[in-house]
């Protein structure tokens, strides 16, 4: 079955498997995972590829294929007890950062990976993607009241790992 | 954008987001995305749709709420290292991702290509021209590095080293910060 257009699919993927590796990559925390999440999006891409091309935003559809893959890789991980994947965020400070700021930010992305995955993909759709309560909404199929909550729970256990001490706001 | 609403805004501060978002962007950038074969994919698209179309339908369920796990048979194999995680040859479903592809491995079957150079920290403009000149588009999108000054090149997509056809697209990160 000749289901799609080797040249729009082509451009797609060169196009936009970053971005899509990108998206499994902080979901996931993982780089091997990442690199299966994306294989298996982009299969999955080509697959309906003439229904993705008429997408009002293909890359969104892809988007949404590897945030789902995402969720079903969590679940299987939670089902199993599996808790392999903090270990391969090393922490890689910087020498040259005298502020410590590249710790915290580790602290931060662990802090990212230990939440469920609901909120976690908000926050990743959030901040990595820039995107709003409503596109996030539409994507995960839920409220934008939810998203907001979620994403303010987020950040709130977020927070409580950064170092009390740290001040708030102004430097 | 979920910064205008008030609600949100309650809850945090700027502080928090942009120490978040650096911290997502910077965590994203640490590891640069594989190299995709679009052609490969499209053969292991093929080959799902295949074997779907061949089996009886009891089979076709079987398959279809085990795809994860038919896919995990032939590529979720334990690699040791991500430095061994590009031997795609021995890998048994030929995935289409190779984490370090190069000329030879990426071998160009199709007429003539080009090898695409390193780009990182050169100036966008730069960069451009030598896209322009070896016959290929780009897309540019902002990243950051904290060893890349703005208006550098952060990474490209395929990565250097990868042949590739003329008037393929090129995807560019380029530093928005200094």
């Amino acid at each position: 079955m000749e289901d799609s257009s080797p040249a729009g699919f082509d451009g797609f993927v060169v196009q936009h498997s970053a971005a899509l590796f990108r998206t499994a990559y902080v979901l996931t925390g993982n780089q091997h995972a990442a690199e299966d999440l994306l294989q298996e999006t982009l299969v999955r891409v080509c697959r309906h590829w003439r229904k993705v091309r008429r997408a009002d935003a293909p890359e969104a559809y892809a988007r949404r294929i590897v945030v789902n893959l995402a969720n079903d890789r969590w679940r299987r991980l939670v089902r199993t007890a599996e808790t392999g994947d903090l270990a391969e965020i090393e922490r890689r400070p910087d020498p040259r950062d005298a502020y410590g700021a590249v710790d915290l930010r580790a602290e931060l992305i662990q802090a990212l990976h230990r939440l469920p995955m609901g909120m976690r993909t908000v926050v990743v759709l959030h901040f990595l993607h820039d995107m709003d309560d409503a596109q996030i909404a539409q994507m995960l199929g839920i409220s934008a009241s939810a998203v907001r909550s979620q994403l303010a729970r987020g950040l709130e256990k977020l927070r409580a790992t950064l170092p009390s001490s740290l001040p708030e706001g102004a430097q | 954008m979920t910064e205008q609403n008030p609600m949100f805004e309650n809850h945090t501060d700027g502080y928090n987001h942009h120490e978040v978002r650096a911290a997502v962007n910077q965590f994203a950038n640490r590891t640069p995305a594989p190299s995709v074969d679009p052609s490969r994919i499209r053969r292991a698209a093929r080959r799902r749709s295949a074997g779907r179309a061949g089996i009886a339908a009891a089979a076709v369920a079987l398959i279809a709420s085990g795809s994860a796990l038919a896919w995990a048979g032939a590529d979720r194999t334990e690699r040791p290292a991500p430095a061994a995680a590009t031997v795609a040859s021995t890998r048994p479903s030929q995935p289409a991702l190779d984490a370090k592809p190069s000329a030879t491995t990426a071998g160009p079957q199709h007429g003539s290509t080009v090898t695409l150079p390193p780009l990182r920290n050169q100036l966008r403009a730069d960069a451009e021209h030598q896209l322009d000149k070896l016959g290929l588009r780009h897309t540019v999108s902002d990243g950051s590095d904290r060893n890349v000054a703005a208006g550098r090149v952060i990474s490209s997509y395929p990565r250097p080293g990868t042949a590739i056809r003329p008037g393929t697209t090129i995807h560019l990160v380029v530093s928005s910060r200094g």
